[in-house]
């Protein structure tokens, strides 16, 4: 590089590329780099919730052997390759499911309990084969985007077709996804994106699961938990998100069909599908949906479903944001941006179902233990608590679309001003229902304010309520709708 | 909002005119930390360095035409200050622990090394450039220099830094 222009001199280029690399290693741990994806498309930041998982599913699968091999015939007979195995139902619960937090059953005394069936992978199939099946889905949660690639090989051996499909996102975004996508040396196809991570991936249709059915006489209800093969493509357009014991679940009606699909805590995927005739009880049978008795070491969040409630402030909606945790002593609490002292200050909302396990990044200086990054949190507010669903994600920021317009409200005057910033911050007293208060004139002389909340609620609106349009408000956690 | 004459803030947290608070964090969050951690060698510092920048300059929102480039000052400027005041405090320390055995190693690397040996303009200047992706006239507009100097600084620190890797 010569000492007046831009362009490396020869023997620059090792020196940037060392710099680069140098800066790289002293960055990795970026908040906005996505979390490492493992093989099962989970952030290291559900570690926790995978080594229960982990240890429950090694159990479960070591019970669930003993059980399946005493249903089975004898090695080398002809049947010892069939890929469907019954169970008769037993009359007394399991042991396979007293331990078990990803299976799940329904809870309703009218209804009778069919055969356990498993399906092992993956049976003989003529060629081309089956089907490649895989899933991407927005870090910041299902809600936010999905991706669906249906691979499927040709029988000359050529290029495989590629069908595509995609879950709340726009066209123009999905679009860009798919040219993202390349063919993987492990994987069969990777979508290099730090929006997006996998969390899916499988053959169409094919693979191990478990399924029962419940009858009661007028209709049934179908459950099934196993390995990914397509189970998102029955997701439409028309999907709402809901809660199913106690996890969030993505609900869609076809064809008749009542189906709801969520991902267990080990990481495969559970579906319900409720027949037509049974249509009138619907959230009463998707409410008796849990999984099955734990014991107290093992128990998984409360069995409840709802669907999401109009009442803002309800415990019911399922609400998702970014914010830094701070425990200064009186449990773990939701905080906007820390105080830059040391130790940090800050801290809001109460978070019930965290610990410090989930996150990866805390430090802990006179007693004060905080994150330094921001993570997405998913869960519900009862107005005091937030009680979180699912464990935080590393928070990735996305780019606000642009300012909205107002029209100009003439005769604000720089006096009026003050009063109105008193007036709110009289109305808004509570930490939890708000975070930050501004006001300003602006061009053409409308005086207005701005308030930032946590959340929506009934209260906060009524704080509001007497200064009509001319306050704007920001939610930090919104709804899981779209 | 097109234009703000005046804006009165109650709480240190301000809103915004045509960005929010909220959307301005999300967006320069990242890049905030990323060009901190380029200044001062070290992620944590950096991440407290972005933080208090983003704060800063969150509460003038509504006053700056280019939310951006003065973020981009401030995180240079506070990412100085942190120098200096580092300077200080490993002056003191040396000065603490002279003639004691040292308990406490760890990883080094060869070229954050020689960064640290690099007057703080020349290094804002080639981490900024090569790491950071800044062009000659952002990196000028946050050290207050011109463009020509910014080339200066970065042929200056280049150079420096082959020749301590080179020792």
């Amino acid at each position: 590089m010569n000492e007046h222009g831009s362009q490396p001199e020869p023997g620059d280029d090792e020196v940037i590329d060392r710099l680069r690399s140098a800066l790289d290693e002293v960055h990795s741990a970026d908040a906005s780099a996505p979390m490492p994806v493992s093989a099962s498309g989970r952030s290291t930041s559900n570690g926790r919730w995978f080594a229960i998982a982990a240890a429950v599913a090694l159990v479960a699968v070591g019970v669930a052997a003993i059980a399946v091999n005493r249903g089975r015939p004898a090695p080398g007979s002809t049947d010892s390759l069939t890929a469907t195995t019954t169970i008769e139902p037993p009359t007394t619960v399991p042991t396979v499911e007293e331990i078990d937090p990803n299976w799940f059953e329904l809870k309703l005394a009218d209804f009778t309990a069919g055969p356990l069936r498993t399906e092992a992978c993956c049976p003989p199939m003529p060629a081309p084969g089956p089907a490649t099946v895989m899933a991407w889905g927005d870090v910041n949660g299902l809600d936010h985007g999905a991706l669906l690639l249906t691979a499927t090989p040709k029988l000359d051996g050529g290029e495989p077709q590629l069908d595509w499909k995609w879950l709340m996102m726009p066209d123009d975004r999905a679009n860009t996804l798919i040219s993202e996508v390349v063919p993987g040396s492990g994987l069969p196809y990777v979508l290099p994106s730090q929006s997006m991570q996998l969390i899916g991936n499988g053959l169409e249709g094919i693979g191990n699961l478990r399924s029962q059915t419940w009858t009661n006489g007028t209709g049934t209800v179908d459950i099934t938990v196993g390995d990914y093969r397509g189970q998102l493509a029955v997701l439409s357009g028309t999907t709402e998100p809901m809660i199913i014991a106690g996890r969030i679940a993505w609900r869609v009606r076809r064809d008749g069909v009542d189906t709801v699909v969520w991902q267990t805590p080990d990481g495969r995927w559970a579906t319900v599908f409720i027949s037509d005739a049974l249509a009138s009880r619907e959230d009463e049978i998707l409410a008796a949906i849990g999984p099955v008795d734990v014991g107290p070491d093992l128990t998984m969040p409360s069995t409840s479903i709802t669907t999401p409630s109009t009442d803002p402030a309800s415990s019911t909606v399922v609400l998702r944001g970014a914010a830094s945790v701070i425990d200064s002593g009186k449990g773990p609490m939701l905080a906007n941006v820390l105080r830059s002292s040391l130790p940090p200050q800050g801290g809001d909302i109460p978070i019930d179902g965290f610990d410090w396990s989930m996150v990866d990044d805390e430090q802990t200086v006179g007693g004060v233990t905080w994150t330094e990054r921001w993570y997405t949190f998913t869960g519900t507010w009862d107005g005091t608590t937030f009680h979180l669903l699912e464990p935080p994600i590393a928070y990735v920021p996305v780019k606000g679309g642009p300012a909205p317009d107002y029209t100009p409200t003439p005769n604000c005057t720089e006096a009026d001003l003050m009063p109105l910033l008193d007036s709110l911050q009289a109305a808004i007293q509570s930490p939890a229902l708000h975070i930050s208060t501004s006001a300003g004139i602006q061009a053409g002389g409308r005086c207005d304010a701005d308030v930032t909340a946590w959340f929506d609620s009934d209260a906060l609106r009524a704080a509001l309520a007497p200064f009509g349009d001319q306050v704007r408000v920001t939610y930090l956690f919104e709804p899981l709708h779209r | 909002m097109q234009a703000v004459t005046l804006v009165l803030q109650a709480t240190t947290m301000a809103s915004p005119s045509a960005i929010s608070f909220d959307e301005f964090f999300r967006t320069y969050r990242a890049p905030a930390v990323r060009w901190a951690t380029a200044l001062v060698g070290s992620h944590a510092v950096g991440e407290e360095i972005a933080q208090d920048a983003l704060a800063a300059v969150g509460n003038k929102l509504a006053k700056v035409d280019d939310p951006a480039a003065y973020l981009r000052r401030t995180v240079v400027n506070r990412a100085a200050s942190w120098h200096r005041s580092n300077a200080r405090s490993m002056r003191r320390e040396r000065r603490a622990v002279a003639g004691e055995p040292s308990v406490y190693t760890q990883p080094t690397n060869e070229m954050l090394d020689a960064l640290q040996v690099l007057p703080y303009q020349q290094r804002a200047a080639v981490t900024l450039r090569y790491w950071a992706d800044w062009t000659d006239e952002q990196i000028a507009a946050a050290l207050d220099c011109a463009p020509a100097t910014v080339r200066v600084l970065l042929h200056r620190g280049i150079a420096a830094l082959k020749k301590e890797i080179d020792r």
